[in-house]
């Protein structure tokens, strides 16, 4: 079974992915926190990540874990997709154009609220 | 028990940018250095070109009753050429950071010049000619570039220098030295005059030291009250940004919460749901969005309208790449919507600023998506002419009424036909793209026909 593991301190939007993917069929866990995210994600190295971009504790927290994921020699190769709530924004205005292997190291990038069709064809497209 | 204190607010101020010790940063000093290297080039090629006139006009010189010290100046241009080679030699692997060496640096390379200076005035003549007021370029320069107390101290190595030449030359230690073959001047000069003469130069070099000085010290004053202004300005900039991202952040994350949620019922319960209900949720889903949108757009507004244009990045910014953007943005709602969308878009670049454009024309393609029935048709064309670009955004949706066309751009107008059109419109995308025209110097032609289209020319100078 396809695992997925998913980091983003809303609760409700960690609940409604869940459901959406486990409905598809993938075995799916959920960690609201930044704080042992990494530890959670080594605990059953999954096939694939989704990391939010704002924490409370750090407004730029999503992107400094998929920047340290690839420092680990385990979970570097993961395909990672960003979700976030400020893509379309001036001055921080950041989008699927921005993805970089320095600054920006996911490989798709999604605006809340995500389309959960949009979403299981992103997965399945990365899982290939 | 853990006790935390909120510090009151500071701001970080780097040594020497305090008011009241106003002097130049190692940025400053070493762009300095570099110039004064530059400048001793410029002496030195005037040594040699006064050296060649002594040679090449030796005879009509000595007509007006002047005899160049040829070949001191040769020799000190020799001199400085080699000098001068290694500060540059120096200078070239100098960073910023070493603040010590370059100062250091300096003070060596204005020792030298007063050397040399002394040289030029010995044999042009201490006393009988106007050459020691050459020693002010010097005394200028220090009071520009250095503080009152290090200034003076130039000052008095120049008195010392100039002084001890002259006494010298009076007692006979130095053999007097002068570019007149004969003056009334020299004819009366005794060591009394010769000293008179020095040292009211040399007062003339403090008087003019103290007010040079004083009034450069106001000029760095008010630069490095202008620099901590700047510098509080760029960080209330970065609070502000900071400030949109997490409002931007909190304002829109409860109605993603409410659309995840509807897009859960949606995927997962839809047929579960009666007609009635689901009617509903569609309201509740139109509802959020659109005032997520709004959010988004008010956000969008007043961060663009506090920005200064001197702060909006200009640089060369490629429409094709901006349009593919923006066209794999809309594709779904094009297909979903049955809307052709014909292209014509050339590769071509433009001197602007990137970030804006793409705001901008995402939300003219937006507007002719929102505004266009289904099955209509929209077109983008970039046009290249003598000394513009042509962005083009035309539509087959509702028009604009002739009466409201000079009213679009008002911040939150819509026409009675969008609104009842289009239930998602705030009334802002056309005032962004108002903001951002102005900011960009960027000029913009609407045409339009009730029920038959809209045309957007948007006009970029290259």
């Amino acid at each position: 079974m396809i695992k997925i593991k998913l980091v983003d301190d809303d609760p409700e939007i960690t609940e409604n992915v869940m459901a959406i993917l486990k409905s598809k069929g993938f075995y799916v866990e959920a960690c609201n926190e930044l704080r042992g995210a990494i530890d959670f994600i080594k605990e059953g190295v999954p096939d694939l990540i989704i990391l939010d971009v704002m924490f409370p504790d750090n407004p730029a927290g999503g992107l400094d874990l998929a920047r340290e994921l690839r420092t680990h020699e385990d979970l570097a190769k993961i395909p990672v997709i960003l979700f976030t709530n400020i893509n379309q924004e001036l001055p921080m205005g950041f989008s699927q154009n921005d993805i970089d292997d320095e600054w920006m190291p996911v490989q798709a990038f999604m605006e809340k609220p995500v389309n959960p069709g949009e979403l299981i064809d992103k997965i399945k497209v990365l899982l290939k | 028990m853990a006790t935390y204190r909120l510090k009151e607010y500071t701001l970080s101020v780097k040594p020497g940018e305090a008011p009241g010790t106003p002097e130049f940063d190692d940025k400053m000093l070493l762009s300095n250095m570099h110039w004064f290297i530059r400048v001793r080039w410029i002496v030195i090629l005037v040594f040699i070109i006064c050296g060649i006139t002594g040679i090449v006009f030796s005879d009509e010189l000595l007509g007006l009753g002047f005899i160049l010290p040829v070949i001191p100046l040769f020799f000190m241009a020799a001199l400085l050429v080699i000098i001068n080679s290694c500060f540059f030699l120096i200078s070239r692997n100098m960073a910023e950071e070493n603040h010590r060496k370059i100062e250091a640096n300096l003070w060596i390379q204005i020792v030298l010049d007063l050397v040399f200076v002394t040289s030029l005035v010995y044999f042009v003549g201490s006393t009988d000619t106007y050459i020691p007021f050459i020693y002010l370029i010097h005394i200028v320069i220090s009071c520009i570039f250095f503080s009152k107390r290090r200034s003076i101290f130039i000052v008095f190595i120049a008195s010392f220098f100039y002084l001890t030449c002259v006494i010298l030359q009076s007692g006979s230690i130095l053999h007097h030295q002068t570019i007149l073959i004969s003056n009334t001047l020299d004819n009366l000069q005794t060591t009394v005059i010769r000293f008179i003469f020095a040292l009211s130069s040399v007062i003339v070099w403090f008087i003019l030291w103290y007010f040079i000085s004083t009034l450069s010290g106001y000029v760095r004053e008010r630069d490095s009250s202008l620099r901590i202004a700047n510098r509080k300005l760029q960080q209330a900039d970065i609070e502000k940004t900071r400030q949109v991202l997490i409002t931007t952040h909190d304002l829109k994350a409860p109605f993603a919460g409410i659309e995840s949620n509807i897009g859960v019922l949606k995927y997962l319960h839809w047929e579960e749901l009666p007609e009635s209900c689901r009617d509903l949720v569609n309201k509740i889903e139109v509802r959020s969005k659109t005032l997520r949108e709004r959010i988004k757009q008010i956000l969008n507004l007043g961060n663009l309208r506090t920005q200064i244009d001197n702060d909006i990045e200009i640089g060369s910014v490629s429409l094709k790449k901006i349009f593919d953007s923006i066209i794999g943005d809309i594709a779904d709602q094009i297909l979903e919507r049955h809307i052709e969308l014909n292209t014509k878009i050339i590769d071509v670049e433009v001197n602007s600023n990137e970030e804006k454009l793409r705001m901008l024309f995402a939300n003219l393609v937006s507007n002719a998506v929102f505004y266009t029935p289904e099955n209509g048709i929209i077109e983008i064309e970039i046009k290249e002419l003598k000394d513009e670009v042509a962005v083009i955004v035309k539509d087959t949706g509702i028009g604009i009424k002739d009466e409201y066309l000079d009213k679009i751009f008002n911040e939150y107008f819509r026409t009675p036909e969008a609104v009842k059109f289009n239930k998602m419109s705030t009334g802002l995308g056309l005032q962004i793209v108002k903001t951002i025209a102005e900011q960009l110097y960027l000029s913009i032609t609407v045409e339009s026909e009730t029920d038959r289209g809209t045309t957007f020319t948007v006009s970029i100078k290259y």
